[in-house]
């Protein structure tokens, strides 16, 4: 017989061994040889330490919808909205509107939300806006100053929009404000502000645009009248809030609105958790919805959009935990996830120090003004906590 | 200088199949006997593929064909360059005293040896690589039920205790023989790895995330191998010889740092301050006596004794606390076995070529759990070396079955077999040419 070349042999050797091992099936087998002491995993609610609202007035920082109106809510109550609107100069303005006297002026307001008494129309006071303002970075008193009024408008809460002629006494004499490109150095936008009502109406929402100041200038050619045009779209908007009159105090209750605040701030007290791994956070709030039940006829409330929890740092910067899940029984709202268990195990460690939780919109600028109602800590049924799992590392 | 590519190609693959695969599996894997998670593993007896056939143990085995760990003494004797690696499989089943059983199957790397003479048959060089301890167990629970209110449906987790790692031994050394009848050898050892504790809460659903705890020790050292061998022919006729083989491995004196970090694997966070310290390892003293009746037949009896109830450092481990409190006891083992070649002739047969052995061993191991129970090892080894092409190379196979340990005292009996691949390679290199 011939001797096998090695270098063949040895492979064919090498491979067979290595598949020959095959699986490994660990069981309890052996387990008195270990030391088996720790590694087991508890689940232990933790209760609010603090439980606090966030300020809810003022003004909202770049926030989608302008809203004006007034609405005395039974259970937020009383908000009275001011809402200011500018538009965007127009680059590309044709000649033949340049150069022809401005005829008329058209703003166009659409409908975005509606939040209050929906079976009577609300009555608005429309000003000229004197100065340059900001969409963020406001403060209470960074309020624009105004004209006097222009004229009033109603608006029925079932419009899709409102189209507004403007008083030739508006324009005349400075239409060529009008007829410029660069009119938005000498023209600042609009204030709206309720003068009769029972509702705060959306009068611009900065996502679908659908506002606008339209110019028209008419000339004569070959004996024929024609009309231009001109778009001018709304790009900016303001909303100021006032709380005249403070949410009734309900017992157990806490009240959040999307948009204005006030948000839900909190904390945990979690020492006893210091040498131990996280291995599933799940804080979890319950929603009273009957306090709605007691709402007038045609009392409209806007759709909420999905709440948030946030872990606030020193610096009042925010990271997002989680995101809320609504279970079945439509009451039950649960903050569960990885970076919401990351989160904490990183507290744990004392990498992350946060200084409170916040729950808030996630849209902060939905300023839509939706309402929820939460169980607080005084609740005896239902009270928010937090469900954590941990093994104990030692 | 002659250099065969048959030989580099054979070296490269035979490498890249050893170390790839192998390596990779050994370090990630803990399927191995759960007495590993003690001191610092598993023991391994590194001498030759030869050796491990006849029982493992070899001081006094002194051979042309195989490079052998166990006694520097013996390095004195080579003729050729020799290069050696092996892998090995081992099948473990673990059983208790109520009749459970695990199973476990495994592989990994053997030791790797280049030795060749400086002076043919006078002064011999070896560096070798082979590991000195294996820690691989792998036990857990069984399933437990887990109720958190904010989900429908109650959880189940179970923990998982593993072990993996080892140290390694990385050694140059040379032999020198004195007269015909005498050699001896020293190496230098640099003892290094880590040994790794792990325990992971494991949940049966997405929801939770799973915990990993993991303990680790690096340790690295240094120690020194001392042997000799002295040879008797002509005793019972005029082809007969008796080798008398000693060797001592010094006490070591290894560094180490113990880190304890849990998460996830890739990112973990490091617990507390790393705890530095230092462990002396206890000496091991190997004898042996080798009887060749003649060319073909060959007798091996050997001893070791490893002193672990020494053990002294401040770093704790399993079995053994810095405060003295110690499950670890002295190490004895003991072996035999037998080595028949039927013929020298290259060209009888191949079968006549091939070479038998048989052997066994029984190991005390080092730790004590209690009075009167141990976990002494006893297998039964054998082998075959076959022959290739090339003069001097060798594929040898080896098996090993044996029992560790036993199910009195609420532990576990494991019965293990063994087999064992291993490539020899034996050329001419680093001879000047002597025509053309």
């Amino acid at each position: 017989m011939v001797s096998p070349r090695p270098i063949y042999l040895a492979i064919f050797l090498c491979v067979g061994v290595l598949l020959l091992s095959a699986c490994e099936d660990p069981s309890a087998v052996g387990l008195n040889l270990v030391d088996t002491e720790g590694g087991i995993p508890v689940v232990e609610r933790v209760a609010l330490d603090r439980l606090e609202t966030t300020t809810g007035d003022g003004l909202i920082d770049n926030a989608t919808i302008v809203q004006a109106g007034f609405v005395d809510d039974p259970v937020a109550g009383s908000i009275e909205a001011t809402g200011y609107i500018d538009f965007l100069e127009n680059l590309v303005l044709p000649a033949t509107y340049r150069n022809n006297p401005l005829t008329g002026l058209l703003l166009r307001l659409e409908l975005a939300s509606v939040y209050g008494d929906s079976s009577a129309p609300v009555t608005f006071a429309l000003h000229e806006v004197l100065s340059e303002f900001e969409s963020i970075g406001n403060e209470l008193e960074d309020v624009p100053s105004v004209g006097p009024e222009i004229l009033q408008f109603s608006v029925n809460s079932g419009d899709d929009n409102v189209l507004i002629t403007l008083p030739e006494s508006f324009y005349a004499g400075r239409d060529t404000t009008f007829r410029t490109v660069h009119f938005g150095r000498s023209f600042h936008g609009f204030q709206v502000r309720p003068i009769a009502g029972a509702a705060v109406i959306g009068l611009f929402n900065s996502v679908t645009s659908g506002s606008n100041l339209r110019g028209i200038v008419q000339r004569v050619e070959a004996g024929a009248v024609l009309a231009d045009t001109v778009t001018f779209l709304a790009a900016k908007g303001l909303t100021a809030y006032t709380r005249p009159t403070p949410a009734p105090v309900r017992p157990g209750l806490t009240i959040l609105q999307q948009g204005i605040g006030p948000n839900l701030a909190f904390d945990f007290d979690l020492t006893a958790f210091e040498q131990s791994s996280v291995n599933r956070a799940a804080f979890q709030v319950t929603l009273d919805t009957l306090v709605f039940e007691n709402d007038p006829p045609a009392f409209v409330r806007p759709p909420r959009s999905s709440m948030v929890l946030h872990g606030v740092l020193s610096d009042t910067t925010s990271i997002v935990l989680a995101e809320a899940t609504l279970r079945s029984d439509g009451v039950t709202l649960d903050f569960d996830s990885p970076p919401f268990r990351l989160a904490l195990q990183s507290v744990l460690l004392g990498a992350t120090p946060f200084t409170h939780y916040e729950i808030r919109f996630l849209s902060t600028s939905g300023n839509n003004l939706a309402t929820l109602v939460f169980k607080d800590t005084t609740s005896t049924e239902t009270p928010p906590g937090l469900y954590l799992t941990t093994t104990p590392l030692n | 200088m002659s250099f065969s590519p048959r030989l580099l190609f054979a070296l490269l693959a035979t490498l890249l199949a050893l170390v790839q695969p192998c390596g990779v599996r050994a370090q990630q894997r803990s399927d191995g006997s759960v007495y590993s998670r003690f001191g610092i593993g598993e023991l391994y007896s590194n001498t030759s593929s030869q050796i491990q056939a006849l029982g493992g143990g070899g001081t006094a085995l002194s051979t042309f064909n195989y490079v052998n760990l166990a006694n520097p003494g013996t390095w004195a004797d080579q003729v050729v360059t020799r290069l050696a690696g092996g892998v090995q499989f081992q099948g473990l089943d673990i059983e208790d005293a109520t009749g459970e059983t695990s199973r476990l199957n495994s592989s990994m790397l053997g030791s790797f040896q280049l030795g060749f003479p400086m002076i043919q048959g006078k002064l011999g060089f070896v560096a070798s690589f082979a590991p000195y301890s294996r820690v691989a167990h792998s036990v857990r629970t069984g399933q437990v039920v887990i109720e958190d209110p904010t989900l429908s449906a109650p959880a189940a987790y179970n923990i998982r205790f593993e072990g993996s790692g080892g140290l390694q031994t990385a050694a140059l050394g040379l032999g020198y023989r004195i007269n015909k009848n005498a050699s001896v050898g020293g190496a230098l050892n640099f003892n290094f790895g880590i040994l790794r504790e792990s325990r992971f809460t494991e949940f049966t659903t997405s929801e939770f995330a799973s915990t990993q705890l993991d303990f680790s020790t690096r340790l690295s050292g240094v120690s020194a191998t001392l042997g000799s061998l002295f040879t008797f022919r002509k005793l019972a006729s005029d082809n007969d010889a008796v080798t008398i083989g000693l060797s001592l491995t010094t006490a070591s004196q290894i560094d180490g740092v113990q880190t304890v970090t849990f998460g996830d694997a890739l990112e973990p966070d490091t617990l507390g301050t790393p705890l530095r310290g230092r462990m002396d390892l206890p000496l091991r003293f190997n004898g042996g006596l080798a009887y060749y009746l003649n060319r073909q037949w060959t007798f091996l009896l050997d001893g070791t004794i490893e002193p672990w109830d020494k053990l002294d450092g401040d770093l704790a481990l399993a079995g053994f606390a810095p405060d003295g409190s110690s499950i670890l006891d002295q190490r004895t083992r003991l072996s035999a076995g037998v080595e028949h070649l039927p013929s020298i002739n290259p060209l009888d047969s191949y079968f006549k070529r091939i070479a038998y052995r048989l052997g066994g061993y029984s190991d005390t191991g080092y730790v004590i759990p209690q009075a009167g129970v141990s976990f002494r090892t006893t297998a039964l080894t054998g082998g075959l070396s076959l022959p290739t092409l090339f003069p001097g190379t060798h594929i040898d196979i080896g098996f090993e079955v044996g029992q560790r340990g036993s199910t009195d005292a609420g532990f576990v009996r494991e019965s293990f077999y063994k087999v064992l691949v291993n490539m020899n390679i034996g050329e001419r290199w680093f001879d000047r040419r002597k025509l053309g």
